[in-house]
Formats: structure tokens, C-alpha cells, sequence
């Protein structure tokens, strides 16, 4: 099997590959630990990785923690006889041949993982040259659903009709179980009625508590996430309006 | 017959030839992949004559001077550009379609795989923090979070969306090699 991702390659005597193959040689006692050189792994990794802006950042943490395993390999190899005796810690190294035969069997399971990312890569490769009639509201990844408004006028918003609650009213609270799922298809229904949009003050008109605002507000940002609706605010500190996004063909989830 | 959905269509044995221009206006106009149900009840048919006109729709359309085909993804069916048209297509519609960075990739292929997930169980498996990645892919409707474990914390448990089986062009998650076939032996 060749590789499937650019893990940087590194060359040290009797052996060339990237620094899991070595970890893993290393585990099936395939590979003498002494003979690894960990300086010479960092500086032939490392320049691989890029630098500064381009930095991969996931593919240094993944050469940094197999090349710190080594480094453990290493360190069992150097202790002498059956290693020190020591009482069971959590992550210690009570019984060095089973814990190299877990590392292989934890290598190996992340080994087939990256092979089945090589063959998620292929299938993307394949598929973006196929393009079909995007969706009436398709948008870029980028895409927030939030024309104008930051999370922070949200909340401010959120603060003003916070602060006209009454306090909790004196005498039997019930606790009622309002699911934001729920709220959300009340939502959905409640925009469809007015005609699809609606303002943010009317959003929570009717709701008294503490609970209802914040459950509230929570089936908001979910039908922001699921890009059920857009937000917009036209003027600074203006009336947020929110409006219900038109659906494709397919359903997204949301009965109603 | 003007080919309105429903008109007096029910009980007529309708030829694959005349079904055939209907599918193809019905999937011409989706905004998304079109189950074969869907299509016979929009068009008054069978199930078994919808499929027997998109057979003969995708052979038609496979012919050279089509510029689009007919491809299940996503458990419907659905028209796209010809892979070969590709780059001019792509330079037309000028969409932002960046591909997916390695780390994000291995964490998508780790849910694809063993869903319903945990963050923690993810990465167990990777040996590094994976908050990143599954960030990107939850924005990019890659992955959701499908419910929650029940166990001390109660996390979320992540699994792969229509929208996934949308970017790769799969028809279904069964479409992917079987586990077996990865972690073999160099």
C-alpha cells in the first residue's frame, strides 16, 4: 500500500518512510529504537511541514505525537531488564510487550483510517467536476446567514428583551419541558404565518419567562445554523428582521 | 397529454416514451437529488416506470452531445454537468468550493466509518485534539451532531449528512469500501 497523504518523509539508516511507518516497524520489533535518531527525524520533518502562514498545523500535531511515541519507544529500550519497578500508574509502562502490542494495533487502526481518507480524497477529486443547479439558496460554506448582524447585536437584542422580563413570579413554578427541537418547528410554523419574516422583538413576543426567552433564542441560532432563516439589521442598533429562507426539493430535517 | 402532474394520469398505462420528457423536466428544475418516489407521485406512476424511464433517460443523455447525465447520490437521483466540461463549468459558476485539509479529511473518514461517534473516541484514534476539524465540518454540513451518548458528560455523538453523501457523489453510505478493505499490511 502506498502512501495516501504528504506525511513528511524522513530518511534515517535502513529506513525511509514517514515517521508512523517507523513507528510502526519500531513496534513489531522490526526497527531497533536505538538506532532512531530524533534529531535527525525533527530536522528532516519539520522543514516539511511549511512555516509560518503555511503551516499545516493538523499534519505537525500528528508528526509531533508520533515522533514523541518514538521518543517513548526509545526510552523503554534504554531501561535496563524488565524496567523499573514501579506501581501501576495510568499511562505507565507496566508490561513494555503489551503495550507494543497495543501501540501496533492503535497504529494499524489509524493507518486504515488514513487509507479510507485517501479514498473520501478520491471520491471528492472525482465528484467536483460534476456540478448540478444549485439550490435557491445555496450560498458558499462562508456563509453565515447573517447580513449586517454580528452575534454581538444578537445578544445585545437579546439583552433589551432580557431585561423587560419580570423576575420569576412568586408562587407554584411548574416545570414545563419546552425542547428547542420544539420551538424551532414553532418557530418555522410562526414565520410561515407572517408571511415569512419576522422581527426580532415579535420573535419573542408572548414569552415570559427566563426559560422560554433562552429556549428561544436558542431555536433562533439553530435555524441559523441549519440556514433556515437569515438575519438582517439595516441600521446599527436597528430592528433585527429575520427572515425564512425558501427550501430545495429535499427536506433538510424540519417537519413543518 | 400536457403533461400536468396528476391529469388523469392514474389509471393510465403510461409508455416509457412518453414519461421519459416529464422525469427529465421534473429533475431539470430540482434544486436537490429527487427520490424515485418522489417522482412517481409527481407524475401519477409506478415506482417500477419511473425507474424504467431513467434508465432510458441516462442512456440518452450518455450519448456525446449531451453535456449533462443522469447520477444517483444522496438516495435520488439527480442531473449533472459531465465530468469532462468540469473546468469551464467551474470557471462559469465561480463558486467557492475549497477541498477539504488533510486533518479534516481523516476526522470525516473516522465518523464516516464508525457513526454515531464521540468527539473523544475521535480522538483516541488520531492522538490529536480534533475541535478544529470537526468545527469546519460541522459549518460545511459535512457532519452533525446526532444525538448523545449516555454515559458521564452526556456528548454529542457525530454522524455524516445528505449533504456528505452530496460532496463525494455517493448514492448511499454503502457505496464506501467496506472496512475490511483498509489497514492492511505494507
Amino acid at each position: 500500500m502506498g502512501r495516501v497523504t504528504d506525511d513528511p518523509r524522513i530518511k534515517i539508516d535502513g529506513f525511509e518512510g514517514s515517521v508512523e511507518d517507523l513507528l510502526l516497524r519500531v513496534a513489531r520489533g522490526e526497527h531497533d529504537p536505538m538506532n532512531v535518531c530524533l534529531d535527525a527525524i525533527l530536522d528532516q520533518g519539520l522543514p516539511q511541514l511549511g512555516s509560518g502562514e503555511k503551516l499545516d498545523l493538523g499534519a505537525a500535531a500528528v508528526f509531533l505525537v508520533a515522533a514523541l511515541r518514538l521518543l517513548d519507544r526509545k526510552a523503554v529500550a534504554l531501561l535496563p531488564g524488565d524496567g523499573p519497578a514501579q506501581p501501576e500508574e495510568p499511562g505507565g509502562e507496566a508490561d513494555p510487550e503489551e503495550s507494543a502490542a497495543e501501540l501496533m494495533e492503535h497504529l494499524m487502526q489509524y493507518r486504515g483510517f488514513k487509507e479510507a481518507a485517501g479514498v473520501l480524497r478520491r471520491f471528492e477529486e472525482e465528484h467536483r467536476h460534476c456540478f448540478a443547479r444549485p439550490g435557491e439558496d445555496v450560498r458558499s460554506p462562508q456563509d453565515t446567514g447573517l447580513e449586517g448582524v454580528t452575534l454581538d447585536d444578537l445578544l445585545a437584542a437579546l439583552g433589551r428583551i432580557w431585561d423587560r422580563l419580570d423576575p420569576a413570579p412568586p408562587g407554584e413554578i411548574a416545570r414545563e419541558e419546552i425542547t428547542v427541537a420544539a420551538r424551532v418547528r414553532d418557530l418555522v410554523r410562526g414565520l410561515r404565518q407572517a408571511g415569512g419574516e419576522s422581527s426580532f422583538s415579535a420573535f419573542f413576543s408572548g414569552q415570559t419567562t427566563r426559560l422560554e426567552v433562552v429556549v428561544t433564542f436558542l431555536a433562533l441560532l439553530e435555524l441559523i445554523r441549519l440556514r433556515r432563516v437569515t438575519v438582517r439589521q439595516n441600521a446599527a442598533f436597528g430592528e433585527i428582521w429575520i427572515y425564512l429562507c425558501p427550501r430545495g426539493v429535499a427536506g433538510d430535517g424540519i417537519a413543518g | 397529454m400536457t403533461g400536468l402532474p396528476g391529469e388523469g394520469l392514474e389509471s393510465v398505462e403510461l409508455p416509457a416514451g412518453g414519461l421519459i420528457p416529464l422525469v427529465e423536466a421534473l429533475l431539470f428544475v430540482a434544486t436537490a437529488p429527487v427520490s424515485v418516489r418522489r417522482l412517481a407521485e409527481a407524475t401519477g406512476t409506478t415506482e417500477g416506470q419511473v425507474r424504467a424511464a431513467l434508465t432510458q433517460l441516462a442512456q440518452h443523455l450518455a450519448e456525446g452531445w449531451h453535456g449533462i447525465e443522469l447520477r444517483a447520490v444522496a438516495g435520488g437521483y439527480r442531473l449533472f454537468t459531465k465530468k469532462a466540461l468540469g473546468n469551464c463549468v467551474e470557471c462559469f459558476l465561480q463558486p467557492a468550493r475549497a477541498p477539504l485539509s488533510g486533518a479534516a479529511m481523516e476526522t470525516l473518514a473516522i465518523i464516516a466509518y464508525k457513526q454515531p461517534i464521540t468527539r473523544a473516541e475521535i480522538e483516541a484514534i488520531r492522538g490529536v485534539n480534533c475541535e478544529r476539524s470537526l468545527r469546519t465540518l460541522l459549518e460545511r454540513n459535512l457532519i452533525r451532531e446526532t444525538g448523545r451518548l449516555e454515559a458521564p458528560g452526556r456528548p454529542f455523538v457525530y454522524g455524516t449528512t445528505r449533504e456528505f453523501l452530496e460532496h463525494f457523489g455517493l448514492a448511499d453510505l454503502s457505496q464506501l469500501p467496506p472496512p475490511e478493505a483498509f489497514g492492511r499490511q505494507p
